[in-house]
């Protein structure tokens, strides 16, 4: 049975009809003694991709694609890749994005996807004047 | 649940910042870029 319902699916749709760059969301998993997060991250970004013929999944074996795992910088599973046309977004996420950690990853999907962040203009001159690595953790939860 | 435990994550949404600077809550976007780049001097 899938996680979204059809209303849902509907509206999704809609939404990422905006994309026009190629996303590729690397799943890093660990099958044998793997987070029981694993299958739920592959069922939510399978009925994501499913919907836009633009998002892709790559599966990646946390145990066996170790040169994968230094060059995204992916430490624990499952976790979540962000790549526009093939390059990296600097976009994580951790666990599986299911309940309220759902919108993020739809978000960061349409971020990937159009290139537009939506921010204030004020924001982005503010930004551009960063010149040190700066990273971000957000922590949420499903429920 | 390791990192949770780590950065002391009793309520979200948390963020933390280059693992030194924490945003309780969520804030208007202005507040949390100057939050967010604390150390970071301003442009000009």
């Amino acid at each position: 049975m899938g996680l979204l319902s059809a209303s849902d699916e509907a509206v999704l749709k809609q939404h990422l009809s905006a994309i026009d760059a190629n996303v590729s969301l690397l799943l890093f998993t660990q099958t044998i003694g793997g987070s029981e997060a694993g299958p739920v991250a592959r069922q939510v970004l399978g009925e994501l991709a499913s919907l836009n013929d633009k998002i892709e999944i790559v599966d990646k074996n946390f145990v066996l694609d170790t040169d994968d795992k230094a060059k995204y910088g992916i430490e624990r599973e499952p976790a979540i890749v962000v790549l526009r046309n093939g390059e990296d977004t600097r976009m994580r996420f951790l666990g599986a994005p299911t309940g309220y950690e759902f919108v993020p990853l739809v978000e960061a999907v349409l971020l990937a996807g159009t290139g537009n962040a939506e921010l204030e203009e004020a924001t982005v001159s503010r930004l551009a004047g960063v010149t040190t690595p700066v990273e971000i953790k957000v922590f949420s939860t499903p429920t | 649940m390791d990192l949770s435990r780590k950065y002391h994550v009793t309520g979200v949404p948390k963020t933390v910042v280059n693992d030194t600077i924490e945003i309780l809550g969520a804030v208007p976007e202005a507040q949390f870029v100057e939050a967010a780049l604390g150390g970071e001097p301003a442009d000009g």
